[in-house]
């Protein structure tokens, strides 16, 4: 019954009677009601040049195999199993296999494998891991009552995230980022210590994501909460994906059903809060091709752009993103510091002088990653007294995302500029794990729950020469790509009297912090 | 005129989620006081507070939960009394006991308590799709002959349907102020006043060279009936009975529907040229003479084959069906013959859906005492609300979760059910039973289609109807519906209803209850009316 009901389809009806029903009369295909002849005309004079620069060319779904694939609701399923039976078996070898680190399975792939995959497709790709994730899959597979069905009824309470949480977008990710780097480092389960801690981390996610689902509606976890949602929304819009998008955007804006948002009868609404028609940025697509299933009218495909246009193009700069960009930076411009021996000395005397008496000093590890964040954001500051022209209006009953103020311009210019350099440096701290220990996952995974074949235990891909090598060509096009656009950004949105002038400042700030990490990495000596 | 208060405090109260807001500007163009405006810097809405009525269409119809109202709904209250007292015996009242509007001052200020919705959920509400908002603007605008035009656009038999619709799970139901938890828009009392305080004019058909015979004088007979006379092509009416109107000249009594507004309906179209016919059977055969002598013919009999309950002994007990109580009681009230023969006497309805609450008044009318019972949980009942409550007003002892199993004489035996899941039948309680007396036993469970005609055959029914959380209109009265699209089961029903075409064999069609079981007058008037497009389209 309830399937009658929620069909969507019977907007615009069609003759979808089932074998039963009695036959559609194509004489009396008219409008009954005409309804919708009063509704106030849509303000859409703007689209045009609002989403010209972020319109994608290449759609990937005009290739026969992407669409029948995109369209099969088992695709994303697929796409989950051999993860989720990958962190099913770290949980299981975290618990009960070696306690060798190096050895065991769990702290092999999860430290030395998974996250170097993970920030590859994150800067390359955008939120591929997401449409593959086990820990969203996991909880919504419980959420909907099925592994890959459309149904029409869920699982749990369906809240709505809370109101003045979400006012201020990803921050909450960010947030839920720092505090599970925190643990890690706490514990040392990244280091990677004890296996066991490795599985309780994950067991940990994947409890507090199921919970997450039980309670909340569509993916307001992946959205909001899970620690990775800031990072990959954020750094994943360098990446190639574009997501899904609009092929007519005039037909969306006249679609009655709107099923891509609201659920139609093959697809659910758009588990990411994203609406294809005003998608100008891949940062908030979870690519789990619902909106695709669900189009009435085969309006939205799959499409790919140029590296860097999410950054770039988007016509709406986000201040959560720019916010988001800056904690992110702290925290791993921290993690770098961290390695040196002038933050071991900080960290014991804050240790013994203070209540909290074990590595890393919670003063010490928030503290740092304020100070850091608030690097580019003072310099951006600077930047704004010395060159705005923006008086800044009273607006502070605006919400959070909607203010306006000199500050805000140039903060949000400088830090979507900085999204290439922070990734590059994400990318590159990950490196000397992955060079140096990856090819233990092949004794891992002989003996995943342990024994004594070390073969190809210590080799080592790339000497400390060599890693160190790597992070700074990395870096290196890290900060270039800041420097392209930042330039990009600032030519179009800095409001300026002097927008040469204020140009070129930001550019220097970003290239002159950009260098800045990456000098780092030499001290560092390719440490973990 | 708009005659809205604004809470000062409560301006705070309303919210987009700037987060999630997508633009696509589906609560913008149905915000009926335009309080919702377009950011094109950051696409997505604005709302401002001072505007906002509270009505929370945006919020019901926001894709993402973008947007948040938590104001209270500002608009005035209603003045009309809804408030049923029976003052008082009823004993031989033809009173109407349905809110009514009595001045043209009451009206407007009813009718300025419509929003004027852009995307009006009353008129996806309403069965014949009546431009309500379109109409109330007329009223509002003191043109109450133009207001009955627009009704007359999809409905001449206002002044009847506004008397026996269900306003309160259609029109009323899926109002705005309703959805949002308010007073409705008292449509139905707005509707009866426009068409009582008006004439409608219909042309007088001229030398017209098409004929179409109509058999039964129903509703759907009137909604095809008045469609073809405004086509200008001649109609001639048989009806089996020796009065017209079927179900709604007896089958709804004087209270609700006095006798006069039908009088009225029929002696319009008479004078615009249609013949009534009475007490004339149609059978097989003279369908087919009907048919050699008329371009069409629409049968619209309705269902009218009594259901009667399996219970040891009635055959041979003191029982009548409804409609033969209705007709001879209705008739002798109404014509004042009344012979007294049930005053002091206790009846028995089997049944308490709308038909054997109009048995139990008439009966109270008469000087009876009523008892009416229904084997389902009252909370499932499908008896109007408004109807059920006035029933119980005049003292009608309405029983849920009882059933007659026996009779015997004048004892009948009744017994107790369990009913808690509306999917499933009730259960009898074996050991609560017990007997009581009775002077006569009415049997009101319903109709079904039948009757002798077989020359076209309906075999169609509208079949499942959506959940019973929904109202009949198909919108769910609370407010957020998961983020289905609001009305999606009055459009389920529409589509059933249309494409179920009215039978078409060489000419002659189906139409109304005849064609797919018991429904509303509205709804055979719709479909009778859509019938009459057909006819008309086709010759």
């Amino acid at each position: 019954m309830s399937s009658l009901i929620d069909s969507t389809s019977s907007i615009p009806y069609g003759d979808d009677h089932g074998e039963d029903g009695p036959k559609a009369n194509p004489k009396l295909r008219i409008d009954p009601v005409a309804v919708s002849i009063n509704l106030r005309p849509r303000q859409t004079a703007a689209a045009k040049e609002h989403f010209e620069a972020t319109t994608p060319k290449f759609e990937l779904t005009k290739f026969k195999v992407v669409s029948t694939l995109a369209k099969k609701r088992w695709i994303q399923f697929a796409l989950i199993v051999p993860n989720q039976l990958i962190f099913w078996l770290v949980i299981f070898s975290g618990l009960f296999g070696t306690l060798d680190p190096g050895l065991n399975f769990a702290t092999a792939i999860t430290w030395y494998i998974w996250f170097a995959i993970v920030f590859v497709l994150m800067v390359v790709v955008g939120r591929a891991w997401c449409s593959m994730c086990p820990f969203g899959g996991f909880g919504e597979w419980i959420q909907r009552k099925t592994f890959f069905k459309r149904t029409q009824k869920t699982l749990g309470l369906g809240r709505k995230y809370p109101q003045k949480l979400a006012a201020y977008g990803l921050i909450s990710s960010a947030v839920s980022f720092i505090v599970l780097t925190f643990i890690e480092e706490f514990f040392n389960i990244a280091g990677p210590g004890t296996p066991a801690d490795t599985a309780f981390m994950v067991l940990g996610i994947v409890l507090f994501a199921t919970a997450s689902f039980l309670i909340f509606e569509r993916r307001t976890f992946c959205r909001y909460l899970c620690p990775l949602s800031g990072l990959i929304g954020s750094i994943g819009a360098i990446g190639a994906a574009a997501g899904f998008r609009t092929k007519n955007r005039d037909a969306c804006y006249s679609c009655e059903s709107k099923a891509c948002m609201r659920g139609g009868e093959v697809g659910y609404g758009c588990p990411w809060y994203t609406w294809p028609g005003s998608a100008e940025s891949n940062s908030l697509c979870g690519l789990c091709t619902e909106c695709y299933k669900a189009c009435p009218s085969g309006n939205v495909g799959l499409y790919v752009q140029p590296p860097l246009t999410s950054v770039i193009a988007p016509s709406r700069k986000r201040m959560d993103i720019a916010v988001v960009s800056a904690l992110l930076l702290g925290l791993v411009v921290f993690q770098q510091v961290n390695a040196l021996n002038i933050y071991t000395n900080l960290d014991n005397f804050l240790n013994a002088h203070t209540p909290f008496g074990h590595y890393p000093n919670v003063l010490d590890y928030v503290g740092l990653i304020v100070l850091f964040a608030l690097v580019p954001a003072a310099l951006f500051k600077v930047g704004a007294l010395a060159f705005s022209n923006i008086t800044i209006k009273a607006d502070k009953d605006l919400p959070f995302l909607e203010r306006h103020s000199a500050f805000r311009n140039f903060f949000m210019v400088g830090m979507y500029g900085m999204v290439p350099t922070i990734g590059a440096d994400y990318f590159a701290r990950q490196l000397p794990k992955f060079f140096s220990h990856a090819t233990r996952i092949v004794p891992a995974v002989i003996h995943p729950f342990g024994g004594s074949n070390k073969f190809l235990y210590n080799y080592s891909m790339l000497g400390t020469h060599g890693i160190i090598t790597v992070q700074l060509v990395i870096m290196a096009i890290g900060v270039a790509a800041s420097g392209y656009a930042t330039y990009k950004i600032a030519r179009r949105e800095i409001a300026s009297n002097n927008r040469d002038l204020a140009t070129l400042y930001l550019v220097s700030a970003t290239l002159i912090m950009g260098v800045a990490i990456a000098l780092l990495y030499i001290p560092m000596q390719a440490a973990n | 005129m708009k005659l809205f208060t604004h809470n000062q405090e409560s301006h705070k109260a309303t919210a987009v989620l700037t987060d999630r807001c997508a633009g696509c500007q589906e609560c913008l163009v149905r915000c009926p006081t335009n309080a919702i405006g377009f950011n094109e810097e950051s696409w997505i809405v604005e709302i401002n507070s001072e505007l906002c009525v509270g009505c929370g269409q945006c919020e019901r119809l926001c894709p993402f939960s973008a947007i948040v109202i938590e104001k209270e709904l500002s608009v005035l209250e209603s003045q009309l009394n809804r408030h049923y007292e029976a003052s008082g015996s009823v004993f031989l009242s033809t009173q109407e006991t349905k809110p009514m509007i009595k001045t043209f001052d009451a009206a407007l200020f009813e009718a300025s308590r419509c929003l004027e919705c852009p995307d009006p959920t009353c008129v996806k509400g309403c069965p014949a799709h009546n431009n309500i908002p379109l109409a109330l603007k007329n009223l509002r605008a003191g043109d109450i002959t133009g207001a009955r035009s627009i009704f007359e656009e999809t409905s001449h038999i206002g002044s009847i349907c506004s008397r026996v619709c269900d306003q309160k799970s259609q029109c009323e139901g899926a109002c705005s102020l309703a959805l949002a938890g308010g007073e409705a828009v008292s449509i139905g009392a707005l509707e009866k006043f426009i068409f009582d305080n008006s004439r409608g004019e219909l042309p007088k058909s001229e030398t017209p060279s098409k004929k179409v015979a109509i058999v039964g004088s129903g509703p759907a007979a009137l909604g095809a009936c008045y469609r073809l006379v405004e086509a200008g092509i001649t109609v001639e009416v048989f009806e089996e009975k020796d009065y017209l109107g079927g179900l709604l000249n007896y089958g709804i009594p004087d209270f609700t529907l006095p006798a006069a507004t039908l009088e009225r309906v029929i002696d319009e179209l008479s004078t615009a040229g249609v013949a009534f016919h009475t007490g004339h059977h149609v059978s097989d055969d003279e369908l087919e003479l009907l048919r050699s002598r008329f371009d069409s013919v629409i049968v619209a009999i309705g269902a009218n084959i009594p259901i009667r309950p399996k219970v040891d002994g009635i055959e041979s007990a003191i029982s009548i069906d409804a409609m033969d109580f209705l007709v001879r009681y209705g008739q002798s009230i109404r014509e004042s013959t009344i012979e007294y023969e049930l005053y002091g006497k206790k009846i028995l309805i089997v049944g308490a859906g709308n038909t054997a609450m109009d048995v139990a008044r008439v009966a109270k009318r008469l000087g009876a005492a009523a008892v009416s019972v229904e084997w389902v949980n009252a909370k499932f009942a499908k008896v109007r609300p408004d109807e059920l409550d006035e029933a119980i007003a005049e003292g009608v002892d309405v029983r849920f979760q009882t059933t007659l199993v026996a009779t015997a004489g004048r004892v009948a035996t009744l017994v107790n059910t369990s009913h808690d899941d509306p999917s499933k039948l009730p259960s009898i309680i074996e050991s609560s039973k017990y007997t009581e007396e009775f002077d006569l036993i009415v049997m009101a469970l319903g109709y079904r289609k039948g009757g002798d005609i077989k020359v076209v055959d309906p075999q169609y029914t509208l079949g499942e109807t959506p959940s019973p959380k929904w109202s009949s209109s198909g919108i769910l009265s609370k407010n957020h519906n998961r983020n289905q699209v609001i009305g999606n089961a009055s459009w389920l029903r529409e589509r059933k209803t249309r494409a179920i075409a009215p039978i078409e064999d060489q000419s002659i069609y189906a139409v109304g209850d005849f064609l797919y079981g018991p429904a509303t007058v509205v709804e055979a008037m719709a479909s009778g009316r859509n019938c009459a497009d057909r006819i008309i389209e086709a010759i």
